[in-house]
């Protein structure tokens, strides 16, 4: 709630008289466009290391299972 | 003496620096030969959550931001005043134009670990021009406290465009057309514009991802959007925090990746080459002179003029003397930062300057970056092996060079080369001798005529000269 406000607060217009540099309309509308297309390659670099890790751990899972049933065939 | 800065009066006690104009939340202003910035009621809250929020500290602390103290000094226009602020003092302020292409790069990276810690902290960059960083000790730092303001949920960067002019566009034509194209910065003061970056680059560049968007798309959506509003579109969509953050490492990720290898210097292998022009005692020789001389004036600043890469600047910066160290080859100067930034030299600022056509006062009224003289006089000036270059190769007669050295310092170390010289034969090679007055005793008379000459000392194993001058 308190974030709420804030952030009504903080986009008031009144409340930006030092934005002074004119940000291009084709500058702000094409940061719209790609910040979209960075934004999946951004989120799943996040997640690098996490998927990394889970696929890691699947693929020790099933070389153990493996293992198991070489050593149960014996 | 220094000159006074550029500067547009707003009254007598307190004039306000010509650069100082555009933002309206405070400006820079001096006041009894001392530098100070006000800041604005305006700009307050913005003021408050950089200070309170912590990330001032940990942008000083890491080097990225220059220290300053709040001061109980009277503003220079107190109806709008809020605070005055007393930043730490620059040796001397360079300009883009004047940096090698490691150093803007370096800026730039700055620029964007700057706004990550600003986003950390809830606050982001509202503008991102070149010339708000400058190199201190040896890194570049951003100077000015003004430029972060409170983040605004889902809206873009106000600085996008700004960064990629300032910035990835001079870089890139850099990296991949030409490196002299730095030089776009003298005549577009507010960046490379889009268009002309690009098409001036290779089609190849649009394969790129971060060349084809943040250059090629983003140039085409600002002739497609050009004059038209974005209020409607501005006040509906929301740029979302995952894309923010992708956009500023695409950024990132895209200035990391444009690289330039000097090659071919015109002087780079001056000093390796030298053995057909200096024997090895007569560069010891001329190095111990030099290194004497410094010990003998103890110069506060020493400006190395046609310095390459910085052999004997280094005489004076190991000193602990702070030095500029001018030259007017991209590679050199180029050379010479990859070796500062790899001693993590603190006294050393090499600089990309062509004496012939040194950079002139720019902008508004030319008052917004300074000509070279504006920012001198220098200390002590060191001009080595330069004479011959200035007086055969571009014609200057001897009384004219005088009278430059002369503006643009108090003591001078000047090596005369005579003309039997190798080098200046080079130059004489290939054009007709018209310089009857070039020998040793032209010299000192032109020269005596504005310096005190306090010593001459010849070269061993040369015809070279070294003197040591006063400005009368």
């Amino acid at each position: 709630m308190g974030n709420d406000l804030f952030h009504m607060f903080v986009s008031m217009p009144w409340f930006r008289p030092q934005a002074y540099l004119d940000p291009n309309s084709g500058s702000f509308l094409i940061q719209l466009l790609i910040g979209g297309l960075v934004a999946v390659g951004f989120v799943l670099n996040m997640f690098k290391g996490k998927i990394k890790a889970f696929f890691g751990r699947f693929r020790a899972r099933k070389e153990d299972a493996q293992t198991t049933d070489d050593d149960t065939n014996k | 003496m220094p000159k006074p800065l550029m500067m547009t009066p707003i009254n007598d006690d307190s004039p306000r620096l010509g650069a100082s104009f555009r933002d309206p939340s405070g400006f820079m202003f001096t006041r009894n030969g001392r530098l100070y910035r006000q800041v604005n009621q305006a700009y307050q809250t913005h003021y408050d959550a950089l200070m309170g929020s912590g990330l001032y500290d940990r942008l000083v602390a890491a080097g990225l931001l220059i220290a300053h103290s709040e001061v109980a000094v009277e503003p220079a226009d107190p109806a709008l005043a809020y605070r005055v602020i007393q930043p730490e003092r620059l040796e001397f302020i360079s300009y883009p134009y004047e940096w090698c292409f490691s150093q803007l790069k370096d800026a730039a990276l700055a620029t964007m670990t700057v706004q990550k810690l600003a986003l950390e902290a809830g606050m982001v960059l509202k503008d991102a021009s070149a010339y708000n960083i400058q190199f201190q000790n040896g890194r570049p730092v951003l100077i000015d406290s003004l430029s972060f303001e409170i983040q605004k949920e889902g809206e873009p960067w106000v600085a996008y465009r700004q960064f990629c002019q300032h910035f990835l566009a001079t870089l890139v034509l850099m990296a991949h057309v030409d490196v002299r194209l730095g030089q776009l910065l003298r005549v577009y003061i507010d960046g490379v514009p889009l268009d002309l970056a690009a098409r001036l680059l290779p089609r190849l560049t649009r394969l790129d991802l971060g060349l084809a968007t943040h250059i090629h798309l983003h140039a085409a959506a600002q002739k497609r959007y050009s004059g038209r509003s974005v209020g409607k579109v501005r006040g509906k969509a929301k740029m979302s925090r995952m894309a923010f953050l992708g956009l500023m490492e695409s950024l990132e990720n895209t200035i990391r990746k444009l690289q330039w290898k000097p090659a071919g210097t015109e002087w780079g292998d001056y000093y390796t080459a030298s053995a057909s022009h200096y024997s090895t005692t007569a560069f010891e020789n001329k190095r111990q002179v030099v290194g004497r001389f410094l010990e003998q004036i103890k110069p506060h600043m020493v400006w190395d003029l046609g310095a390459n890469t910085g052999e004997f600047s280094r005489l004076a910066s190991e000193r602990g003397i702070p030095t500029l160290a001018f030259d007017i080859d991209p590679a050199a100067v180029e050379l010479n930062y990859r070796q500062v930034i790899e001693k993590k030299e603190t006294h050393l600022l090499p600089l990309l300057m062509d004496l012939t056509n040194p950079s002139p006062g720019i902008g508004w009224h030319n008052r917004e970056r300074q000509d070279l003289f504006s920012r001198g006089p220098a200390d002590a000036l060191l001009a080595l092996a330069l004479i011959h270059h200035l007086a055969i190769a571009n014609n200057v007669p001897l009384p004219q060079l005088a009278g430059f050295f002369h503006d643009l310092g108090r003591w001078l170390i000047i090596e005369f080369v005579p003309k039997p010289d190798s080098q200046v034969q080079i130059l004489l090679a290939s054009r007709q001798d018209i310089f009857p007055d070039y020998h040793v005793e032209g010299f000192e008379a032109a020269f005596g005529a504005l310096f005190t000459i306090h010593e001459r000392v010849p070269l061993s194993d040369s015809g070279r000269v070294l003197y040591l001058m006063e400005g009368k």
